[in-house]
């Protein structure tokens, strides 16, 4: 569903990601993890078609990103750290928008679940400017929801969510994925990595270090020990710092 | 020094000095490196240079002349006059409760940290003083040709921040009585009618009291400027009245003083009105933390929301819209942008509005035609043109709805299965139609109410405003196109909805960008124009003028259709490279 193969991206001297390849297919969660400055944003816009690689393959969902971008982005979804949103549309009017941008027929239908299941059904005509910080999060997730996309792209989905946000936002994707789709996720929240990930993939300097399921990254760095968190493990494998 | 003040004191030098060094380290750039020359060039040429030399012989002066000593009272007393009204502003106008201007980090920083309140007030004056001295600086420079203003340099420099500090301790003194007198139950509009009716008090007892003195003008006081502020001044210099004026007239002495000897007279009065505010603001028991944590977060919230290339911060708030149109009876992606900005366009932006304005214009206009109201329709005219003359200018400046409104939601556009050219289309829409309508109407006016040159008939007015009419569309677009060109190819140059930039070398390149803009709209237009006087040329002489022209302006719309098709493809293509992060990486 997700394949990358040898993607680098450079800005003059500096590479913020060097030459990484990687798999998700459809029903696996990737957890894509590493210190600050590691390349896990730069990786996920790369890969999500919003900035062009300096190198390297990108295949979403059958298409290449490069030659087929229209068809890899029908079938994707990108969810920032910080919700983007329109400040002069109001949230049903966002739902129109997106509906019209990506040809979601009778969007309505579509988007009252996705209200309802998010909780900001009796916000439909608020502006962004009137909701909290966990509302436009969740505006910006059922805006990326509304055309069914087959592969998920969230770059710390959690920010600014409450305690049941996070536990409904944790279903949704586990939920997703169980539905067929492949997600990558970035996140320092390394729980949420475990709770929902079915693979991990640990970036420093733009380097991938070490990728896998989780036990097989665990069993990599565990030394041998038995139970070895997934923060030890991230420990051992970066140095726990930025590089 | 106590350490909590070297702490704040370190704070303040080390974060000017760290400033400084980062906008000489970007120099290194060359775009930083040019708007600094160009920006230094311009100062000096435009600025310094006018106000620092001497008047030449024979150059028309200023209408005012030079004062000499015997005017200095009425000088000094006009100048306290104007201080007054600002000292009056302060407390009748509405005010928020006492608040001293810290940003967010100071207010998180020192607020919970071990300091006295006086030291955050002493540290709150030394952040306003930096803004005091540079104004002081600029206003040196500026009233360096004053002849009202005498003195050398540094009198002035002294005079404006003496000025300026004062009215500045006198705010937040002001500020804090009248927090205190809230606190105590005054409301707002029973304080501002005390506050008037104060004024209103001593005036009349000043008034009654200087009843000898105070007398009507006489005719030759009324004639000319110059005799109405002597007489004004007068009736301010004598009596209680005077004594009122009093503090106002020390504080701007320094600044009018004549000479070295003056100006030393005029200093000891005005410290001491200084350093009594200092004290006052010192002394008030007023809690301003409150009100300071509020306003620095309404600080915040506005900057970032010009960062993110909102300017219409501060208006009122926004409400749901209601849709220009049916979004879902459009099937194109590029008229969903269109929908989209639009929403964001001031209410009255819409296809329905136009048409009703249209029609009161040709209702008026037609009005306007009746030989009594020729007056009227010259200047309805006149002021149609004008208006048309500055939508072209302006328009595609401040109808910002497009990419410069949206590049900060490129992470998500981007994602949207469009090509690159469908995007930047779209976005461009709403400018481009803003534009175009305003202009169409102001057309419309004036091709209604434009008397036509004796011999040019009817027919031929009407071809030539529905030729400009067909025409206005590409014109909108063609400088559209230049703007939205300027905003993907150079993001860091202009304000999109990044942080706006300060400088010189910024504002170097912000003048650097204007000319290259309009040079671009020109070289734009210019296919267009060369295509359609050749095809008239070429034509006249075979099928007549009318014809010729009609075949001018089909030619014109043919190069700018083709040469704005190309650039929109080429645009679009730019736009799907684009990386605002690489564009914007220091």
């Amino acid at each position: 569903m997700i394949e990358v193969a040898g993607l680098s991206k450079t800005y003059g001297d500096f590479a913020a990601v060097r030459d990484l390849s990687f798999r998700v297919r459809p029903g696996e969660v990737l957890g894509l993890v590493g210190p600050n400055g590691a390349g896990k944003t730069t990786t996920l816009r790369c890969i999500a078609g919003i900035i062009p690689p300096t190198s390297g393959s990108v295949r979403i969902a059958e298409h290449d990103l490069a030659k087929d971008p229209l068809g890899a982005k029908r079938a994707l979804a990108f969810f920032p750290d910080e919700p983007r949103l329109f400040e002069y549309l109001t949230v049903s009017q966002h739902l129109a928008f997106v509906a019209r941008i990506y040809g979601v027929d009778d969007h309505e239908a579509v988007a009252r679940p996705l209200l309802e299941e998010f909780e900001i059904a009796d916000k439909a005509h608020e502006l962004p400017g009137k909701l909290s910080r966990g509302m436009k999060q969740k505006l910006a997730i059922a805006c990326g929801l509304l055309h069914s996309p087959k592969v998920l792209f969230l770059d710390e989905p959690l920010t600014g969510l409450d305690p049941l946000g996070i536990r409904r936002m944790k279903n949704s994707i586990v939920q997703r994925a169980h539905a067929g789709a492949a997600i990558v996720l970035s996140s320092h929240l390394l729980h949420l990595l475990e709770e929902v990930c079915t693979h991990v993939l640990i970036l420093k300097s733009g380097v991938k270090i070490a990728d896998g399921t989780l036990a097989d990254v665990a069993a990599r760095f565990s030394n041998g020990e038995s139970g070895v968190s997934l923060e030890e493990v991230f420990i051992r494998a970066t140095g726990g710092s930025e590089q | 020094m106590s350490s909590v003040a070297g702490a704040l004191l370190f704070l303040k030098v080390t974060s000017l000095r760290n400033a400084l060094v980062s906008r000489l380290t970007r120099l290194k750039e060359p775009k930083y490196l040019i708007g600094a020359v160009v920006g230094v060039l311009y100062l000096y040429g435009f600025v310094f240079r006018r106000v620092t030399m001497n008047p030449r012989p024979g150059r028309p002066g200023l209408p005012l002349q030079p004062f000499t000593p015997d005017q200095l009272p009425t000088v000094v007393t006009l100048g306290a006059l104007a201080l007054m009204i600002f000292v009056v502003m302060y407390w009748v106008l509405p005010r928020s409760r006492a608040a001293l201007a810290f940003s967010e980090a100071e207010i998180a920083f020192l607020f919970p940290a071990p300091i006295r309140r006086r030291t955050l007030i002493h540290f709150r004056w030394i952040n306003t003083q930096l803004r005091i001295l540079f104004t002081a600086l600029v206003l040196t420079l500026v009233s360096a040709n004053w002849p009202f203003v005498p003195g050398n340099a540094a009198t002035r420099a002294f005079g404006w921040w003496l000025i300026f500090s004062t009215l500045d301790l006198h705010a937040v003194g002001s500020s804090f009585a009248i927090t205190r007198l809230v606190e105590r139950g005054l409301s707002s509009l029973r304080r501002r009618l005390l506050a008037c009716a104060i004024g209103v008090a001593i005036v009349t007892a000043a008034v009654v009291g200087a009843s000898h003195s105070f007398r009507a003008p006489l005719p030759e006081e009324l004639a000319g400027f110059g005799a109405v502020t002597s007489y004004v001044a007068s009736l301010f210099s004598a009596g209680a009245l005077g004594w009122l004026l009093l503090p106002a007239k020390w504080i701007v002495g320094p600044l009018l003083a004549y000479d070295l000897a003056s100006f030393l007279a005029a200093l000891g009065p005005a410290l001491l009105v200084y350093v009594l505010h200092y004290v006052w603001v010192l002394r008030a028991e007023v809690s301003f933390e409150e009100a300071s944590i509020a306003k620095a977060e309404k600080r915040a919230v506005r900057r970032n929301s010009i960062r993110q290339g909102n300017f219409r911060f501060g208006q009122r708030e926004r409400k749901e819209q209601r849709a220009p149109f049916d979004l879902a009876r459009v099937r194109r992606p590029e008229l969903a942008f269109l929908w989209k900005n639009l929403l964001s366009a001031a209410s009255y932006l819409r296809p329905r509005v136009a048409l009703v304005a249209a029609a009161v214009i040709v209702i008026v206009s037609f009005a306007l035609r009746r030989p009594d109201f020729e007056v009227f329709r010259r200047i309805v005219a006149m002021m149609a043109m004008i208006g048309a003359g500055y939508t072209i200018v302006f328009g595609p400046l401040l109808a910002r709805q497009d990419l410069r409104q949206d590049l900060p939601n490129t992470d998500i556009l981007k994602t949207y299965p469009l090509q690159g050219w469908q995007i930047v289309l779209g976005e461009m829409l709403t400018p481009i139609a803003i534009i175009t309508g305003l202009l169409w109407l102001m057309l419309l006016t004036a091709a209604l109410t434009v008397q036509p040159p004796p011999g040019f008939p009817i027919a031929s007015q009407t071809f030539a405003a529905i030729a400009v009419g067909v025409l206005l569309p590409f014109l909108s677009a063609i400088q559209v196109v230049v703007m939205n060109t300027a905003a993907v190819l150079f993001p860091a140059w202009i304000q999109i909805g990044m942080d706006r930039g300060s400088g010189i070398d910024v504002f170097g390149q912000r003048i650097l960008f204007l000319a290259a803009l309009l040079l671009a709209m020109l070289a734009g237009l210019l296919p267009g124009t060369i295509a359609a006087a050749a095809t008239f040329l070429a034509t006249q002489w075979a099928v007549g003028t009318t014809v010729a022209e009609g075949l001018g302006v089909g030619a014109a719309i043919v190069v700018l259709s083709v040469e704005l098709g190309l650039a929109i493809a080429w645009l679009g293509k730019a736009y799907e490279r684009f990386d605002l992060s690489a564009e914007l990486r220091p």
